[in-house]
């Protein structure tokens, strides 16, 4: 009989482990969609009033995310090549306007943190130093533009993405098949002279 | 022993049910648990209003900061009475956003729609058309400024010293 209880509770843990397992191992999964080219977004990310399995997620992967109406996020790790981002290497970055209230792209080391450098050159926005809102260029790389370019610095990063942030965007964002024009990503140089 | 095997398995199975349940209903509470408990400590208690530095790789606390933005929070608690929230205002974008003990997004005002003259927030527990309710009695209010640039930057720290975060007398 006490064989039989120390068997069933045994089962039982086993089982509560292994449920519990599979729903943290389902909620830390991300759902990123492409959107255009190398850019993805996570649908759920700040959507209203998730349930269940959803509210989970988003609590861990976008916990205080900033609902679909104040901002829309959406990220890349490639350049237009496909290849992944590498640090040592020098990016163009070049958009238009963008259907947003203002939009800002942010350079994220490899632990989903600004990169620990002294470089301020974490972010780049409509507002930057130097950067037409309508046809602009940032450079990202290890080396500061010396004409001025707007900068995302790799410095301190063994591997980086890129977020871009659309702040107040304008309906068309989430009109169905809405194309939007997303910056482009053209690697330059690399270390050794191969582009 | 089939039949006893049977047992077994459905025992697992029932198990496995509830600890996939309870996981899912547990994992933004305690995520959010810990958050309030941060920010409350941050701000040097509860119901008070925590005024974050501008974020930079020095001072930046959570993944993927934005640098765009300037943060105030408060962590409320209901059970000690109403809670007021107070926002300073400024010349371009801000947005506060209330979280529930859940992480649900409850309530979000900025500043398309919300009255400059009164500049105020209160949250309680109970109905009333003069306040949010909020679904569980802690919480957290997150202030939002822009600060993409220098004029930005300037009025969003000068904003940010006047929000505030009290329970009602």
């Amino acid at each position: 009989m006490v064989k039989t209880l120390l068997l069933g509770l045994l089962v039982s843990a086993l089982g509560l482990l292994t449920g519990g397992a599979v729903s943290w191992w389902q909620s830390g999964q991300t759902r990123d969609t492409s959107v255009a080219g190398f850019w993805s977004t996570d649908p759920d990310i700040g959507s209203a009033n998730p349930d269940g399995l959803l509210r989970a997620r988003v609590a861990r992967v976008g916990l205080f995310a900033l609902t679909r109406d104040e901002a829309v996020y959406f990220s890349r790790a490639a350049d237009d090549a496909g290849a992944p981002l590498d640090p040592a290497c020098t990016y163009r970055l070049s958009g238009g306007s963008l259907p947003a209230g203002w939009w800002s792209v942010t350079l994220y080391a490899e632990d989903s943190f600004l990169a620990r450098n002294a470089d301020q050159a974490a972010s780049v926005n409509a507002q930057s130093p130097g950067l037409n809102p309508t046809a602009w260029t940032a450079s990202i790389g290890p080396t500061r533009p010396a004409d001025g370019t707007p900068w995302l610095s790799t410095r301190a990063t063994r591997s980086f993405d890129l977020t871009l942030r659309l702040y107040e965007p304008e309906p068309s964002v989430f009109e169905p098949g809405a194309s939007l024009t997303f910056p482009t990503l053209t690697r330059l140089s690399c270390p050794g002279g191969t582009p | 022993m089939k039949a006893r095997w049977l047992a077994w398995g459905g025992l697992f199975a029932v198990a496995a049910v509830a600890g996939w349940y309870l996981t899912t209903w547990a994992t933004p509470r305690l995520i959010m648990k810990v958050a309030f408990e941060r920010l409350a400590e941050r701000a040097g208690g509860v119901n008070r209003m925590g005024h974050a530095p501008p974020t930079s790789p020095e001072t930046q606390m959570i993944v993927r900061p934005s640098p765009d933005l300037l943060y105030s929070a408060c962590a409320f608690d209901l059970t000690q009475g109403d809670v007021e929230v107070r926002i300073g205002a400024t010349e371009g974008y801000w947005s506060a956003s209330v979280y529930d003990a859940a992480t649900n997004n409850f309530h979000v005002v900025s500043y398309r729609d919300f009255d400059p003259a009164t500049g105020v927030l209160r949250l309680t527990r109970t109905d009333t058309a003069r306040a949010i309710r909020s679904p569980s009695p802690r919480g957290v209010v997150l202030v939002r400024r822009r600060m993409d640039n220098a004029a930005a930057r300037a009025d969003a720290l000068r904003a940010q010293q006047q929000d505030t975060c009290g329970v009602v007398p």
